[in-house]
């Protein structure tokens, strides 16, 4: 019997069971688009964990935890112990191997969400996803000391627009009693999404943060952005008394290391040093961990489905034992009635496994423009891959070898039933 | 197509479902090439398990065993398998036909599973189609014979017509029935039996036709009775 016959045979006889056919792949279908699902967020947490920074050889701060210094000035999560001097920063930041440094300054908010001090450095040579530089969706960077940028989130959720005037609370919380109600800062611009931390972030120059640090009466900043004082005043030459971190790239990457250990054994203040790739790693074994867990309890729902085929074709062997004593009859051999099953089973199996695929890379292909846009987050590597074309595989080989238990039932009936099957 | 001068050749054939009793022990059956023979005997005398002995599904555990000059007891499963496939013709009492294929898929089977068939329904009309379609006119199912839906949905007379189609497809030498007749009313059975007297003739095939209904007979070139050969039926 060749194989087109036996195919078309084995999809007829699914066919004549179309309804618990069509429930068996779909269970088939779902666990495999589950499993498929998960494994695709992991894949894409996991990327934009690893893109929230890039191009960064070192992140100095107050000497704490790796961890620690990485939660606060890269995801904006959790406080410094301590913030460092403006003369370590110089210290660093005039070394001659250092190409650039781009000073941190955190502990505010506005409506819950960090406000980040900074300069035009900040703008120039922060990069993230793998050497992607900011860009501005509307407006310009900061000039004056009461200047705002927004992250694309912040714009967002806030229902901000250029213009629009904002206050700047002291500490952390959404709803601060020490709101500076008389120094406004203005939208200046806002950044296009990037799909990491800098979204949810509002970004001041360093003097402005000073500025409602020191609670400067609103004359003084009006005054400040007058032409004349502006170029003295709001350039990247402003000097803060302290900073929280700040970010460093190097002319030559070979030379971290050695800049590294200067930084951590640096004599006038305790200061550490992070090289970003290695505290990402070793945060996201941490963070991964749940990941993992979720993998394998959708394997095991993928395993339940594969039951489901199972169940559902062994049910269906006593009423097709009639079936297969007149293929026999018409010349079936046992081998051929195992084959059937086996068939059948990798018949469901794949198209279980194809639907859930379906599923899948249809709801990327709907979802991931929508998710760029608007949250700059890419999917485009989350294509169909090779990983995925073996789990899918994985899948039917499974089924087909299952299979092989009803198979072995059909055999053994149609062994004992003969040809005088029972009704 | 019968080269063969016998279609069935038992001598001491013993069998038993369960191990020291014995339900059959024929000492001797022959049926020449050809040769329409009526089977008769009541319900549980054993005519369904000899047949499935002779069609070689079932093995058998002593005698002598030759179907068309073959000694399917020497053969392997999957031998006996081929060659029920190859040779044989088979239509059951009941629920012949799977329920889901259509009438002209239900009557391809057997070509389907032997090329050997296939080849002479090729050789015969041009091609299997040709083939089914022409059985169908002869059997007087002309009616269906284009229906895509399942054959399950027939008639309980039509459907015994298409077994026989099925039986009867690639030519070829013995053809064995078991009760075809017994679901069918009077006027149906006597025109089947007609049809599967005459489709045998014209292919030269031989046809064990088995039944517990005396009345049948007559038609027959040859009529014996189970019980009759059987030494370990009779009192059962």
């Amino acid at each position: 019997m060749s194989i087109a016959n036996f195919l078309s045979l084995a999809w007829q006889s699914l066919l004549s069971r179309r309804a618990t056919a069509l429930l068996t792949i779909l269970s088939v279908a779902l666990s495999v688009a589950l499993f498929l699902g998960v494994d695709k967020i992991r894949r894409s947490a996991e990327a934009s964990f690893e893109a929230t920074i890039s191009g960064t050889d070192l992140i100095v701060g107050a000497r704490s935890g790796q961890i620690n210094l990485l939660l606060y000035s890269v995801f904006r999560i959790g406080n410094a112990t301590n913030n460092i001097s403006w003369d370590s920063y110089e210290a660093v930041a005039n070394r001659p191997e250092v190409e650039w440094t781009i000073p941190l300054s955190l502990g505010d908010s506005h409506k819950g969400y960090r406000v980040l001090g900074t300069n035009g450095s900040y703008f120039q040579h922060f990069e993230y996803g793998g050497g992607r530089s900011l860009s501005l969706a509307e407006g310009g960077r900061f000039n004056a000391p009461d200047d705002v940028v927004l992250g694309a989130a912040v714009a967002r959720e806030l229902n901000y627009s250029l213009g629009d005037e904002i206050i700047i609370a002291h500490g952390l919380q959404s709803v601060s009693f020490a709101e500076h109600k008389d120094d406004p800062f203005t939208v200046v611009g806002i950044l296009a999404p990037t799909g990491t931390p800098v979204d949810r972030t509002v970004h001041v120059s360093l003097e402005g943060l000073d500025a409602v640090h020191a609670d400067f009466p609103s004359a003084t900043l009006v005054r400040a952005r007058a032409p004349a004082v502006d170029e003295a005043m709001s350039g990247d030459d402003y000097k803060a008394e302290s900073i929280t971190a700040f970010m460093v790239g190097l002319k030559n990457r070979a030379l971290v290391l050695r800049l590294q250990r200067d930084i951590n054994t640096y004599e006038d203040e305790a200061l550490l040093g992070i090289i970003p790739g290695i505290a990402l790693a070793e945060l996201w074994s941490v963070v991964g961990t749940a990941e993992t867990a979720l993998l394998a309890i959708s394997g095991f729902v993928v395993m339940t489905g594969l039951l489901c085929l199972l169940t559902a074709i062994l049910t269906s062997l006593n009423e097709r034992r009639r079936e297969v004593a007149v293929l026999r009859a018409a010349g079936a051999q046992r081998g051929h009635v195992f084959s059937l099953l086996i068939v059948e089973s990798a018949l469901v199996g794949f198209i279980g496994a194809l639907v859930g695929a379906g599923f899948i890379y249809g709801g990327l292909g709907i979802a991931g423009p929508i998710i760029e846009g608007r949250y700059g987050v890419p999917l485009a590597n989350l294509g169909p891959s090779l990983y995925d074309l073996m789990i899918l595989g994985g899948v039917v080989g499974a089924a087909t070898l299952l299979g092989a238990i009803p198979a072995w039932r059909a055999y053994q009936n149609a062994l004992s039933d003969g040809l005088s099957v029972k009704l | 197509m019968s080269t063969s001068p016998h279609a069935l050749q038992i001598e001491g054939l013993a069998f038993g479902w369960t191990k020291g009793e014995a339900l059959l022990n024929i000492p001797a059956l022959t049926i020449k090439a050809g040769e329409r023979v009526f089977l008769e005997g009541p319900s549980g005398c054993g005519k369904s398990t000899l047949l499935s002995l002779i069609s070689g599904v079932t093995p058998s555990q002593g005698g002598t065993l030759h179907v068309l000059d073959t000694d399917i007891t020497a053969l392997s499963a999957a031998k006996r398998d081929a060659f029920r496939a190859n040779r044989l013709g088979i239509i059951f009492q009941l629920f012949n036909l799977v329920p889901y294929l259509s009438v002209i898929d239900n009557i391809l089977l057997p070509c389907r599973f032997s090329p050997a068939r296939a080849k002479r329904a090729v050789a015969e009309r041009g091609s299997i189609k040709e083939a089914a379609a022409d059985l169908l006119g002869r059997l007087g199912l002309d009616a269906v014979a284009d229906t895509k839906r399942g054959a399950g949905t027939l008639s309980v007379g039509q459907q015994q017509r298409v077994a026989a189609a099925r039986a009867l497809i690639g030519a070829p030498d013995f053809v064995i029935a078991d009760e075809p007749t017994s679901a069918l009313d009077t006027d149906t059975r006597n025109a089947f039996i007609d049809t599967l007297l005459s489709e045998t003739e014209r292919s030269g095939a031989a046809l064990l036709f088995v039944s517990h209904d005396k009345g049948l007979a007559p038609s027959f070139d040859t009529h014996l009775s189970l019980p009759a050969l059987n030494q370990q039926g009779a009192g059962r």
